[in-house]
């Protein structure tokens, strides 16, 4: 046997599992092989040190800290998906008037209406008891139920669905209203 | 363990308490493992708080199959290769200034049964813990798994996202390097023994 079967055997031995020849053998090259016979009385003793090692605790009171810690972390989520729904709700209430500054479109009625604040108040509190209601349900779904950000960003995707489905419809409208027009 | 899966389910609908007492239940291991792992009081407290919040974070990934101690020591396990990666030491031999200063008075002889045994016990602590920064991140993992946690290679394997072979290659070699580093601090005798007799 070589010192490296040696070494293998050493592990096989520290493991629980040499079978009885081999521990004749690796005896018989320990009592020959100084280098092996220093290594394994080193091997034994860090085996001993190590499993008289004893599980280390933490300090006092860490489960309190983790919970403390958790709690902050999910009031800040819960206020993020919160912040994300009630701006993707504001886009969708102020949607028509978005749409009249971003595209080269005319103004939807619904932006024009908006414009005419001053004429059409009736109007205008419909459009936003529109964005609170939806801004409530969002943060409400948010608060109470602790979904998560894919949740919230579903909810906000929904939200820019139905923007874009205004437009569309919008645009319909606009090509029908020119087809009549002779 | 019903009550522990009761526990499970609930965090993960959401209930803190529950997960707080899952939180009792494995602030230990979770602990131990990182302080050995990190060698430092504070580093492990903040490594083991943060290894609970991501297993919160991840309990819709727990798979209830696996054990849920095995699930938690790989959280903490992989969080802890990634702080020891990021402090980016340098993994020099083991000085024997360190050893000593930890207090090494030489191998231990048999049960403590004297007064100084808790003072001798925190020697063997710090002798310990001196011995397992001289190994890199991924030998001291397979070591303080194996022998804090009595898991197998195939555990160990599991746990690490590594092979049965590997894991006892890093086994074989850091065992190698922590006998070699007792050697050159005279922690252990470098004369010959007979192999029989008991170190």
């Amino acid at each position: 046997m070589n010192c490296e079967e040696a070494g293998l055997l050493m592990m096989d031995a520290l493991d629980g599992t040499l079978v009885l020849s081999d521990v004749n053998r690796l005896e018989a090259h320990l009592d020959r092989c100084p280098v092996c016979q220093a290594e394994w009385t080193a091997l034994q003793a860090v085996e001993n040190w190590l499993g008289r090692a004893p599980l280390v605790p933490p300090a006092p009171g860490f489960a309190d800290r983790v919970a403390a810690r958790l709690a902050r972390q999910n009031a800040r989520r819960r206020l993020g998906g919160g912040l994300v729904v009630l701006a993707a709700a504001a886009l969708l209430a102020f949607a028509p008037l978005l749409q009249g500054w971003l595209l080269p479109l005319p103004l939807s009625p619904d932006a024009e209406v908006i414009r005419q604040l001053a004429r059409h108040g009736l109007v205008v509190v419909w459009h936003t008891l529109r964005g609170l209601w939806i801004a409530a349900h969002a943060l409400a779904a948010g608060l109470d139920l602790s979904l998560g950000a894919a949740a919230h960003a579903a909810l906000g995707a929904l939200l820019l669905f139905l923007l874009g489905l205004q437009s569309g419809a919008y645009r319909l409208r606009s090509a029908d209203r020119r087809v009549q027009t002779p | 363990m019903d009550t522990e899966r009761d526990w499970i389910e609930r965090a993960r609908q959401g209930d803190q308490a529950a997960f707080t007492q899952l939180v009792e239940t494995y602030q230990v291991p979770v602990y131990n493992l990182a302080y050995r792992m990190l060698g430092d009081p504070m580093e492990a407290e903040e490594a083991a708080q943060e290894t609970f919040l991501r297993a919160y974070r991840e309990l819709h990934r727990y798979d209830p199959t696996r054990k849920f101690s095995a699930w938690l020591l790989a959280i903490a396990a992989h969080h802890c290769i990634d702080l020891l990666r990021r402090r980016r030491l340098t993994w020099l031999s083991l000085e024997e200034e360190t050893l000593q200063a930890a207090g090494w008075t030489g191998p231990e002889a048999g049960p403590e049964t004297d007064p100084e045994q808790a003072v001798e016990q925190a020697e063997r602590e710090a002798q310990v813990q001196a011995l397992l920064t001289t190994l890199p991140p991924d030998y001291r993992m397979a070591i303080v798994l194996r022998y804090w946690y009595d898991l197998s290679y195939e555990e160990i394997a599991q746990m690490t996202e590594s092979t049965v072979s590997a894991v006892k290659s890093r086994l074989f070699r850091a065992r190698r390097m922590l006998a070699r580093a007792a050697q050159q601090a005279g922690l252990v005798p470098n004369a010959p023994r007979p192999a029989s007799e008991p170190a």
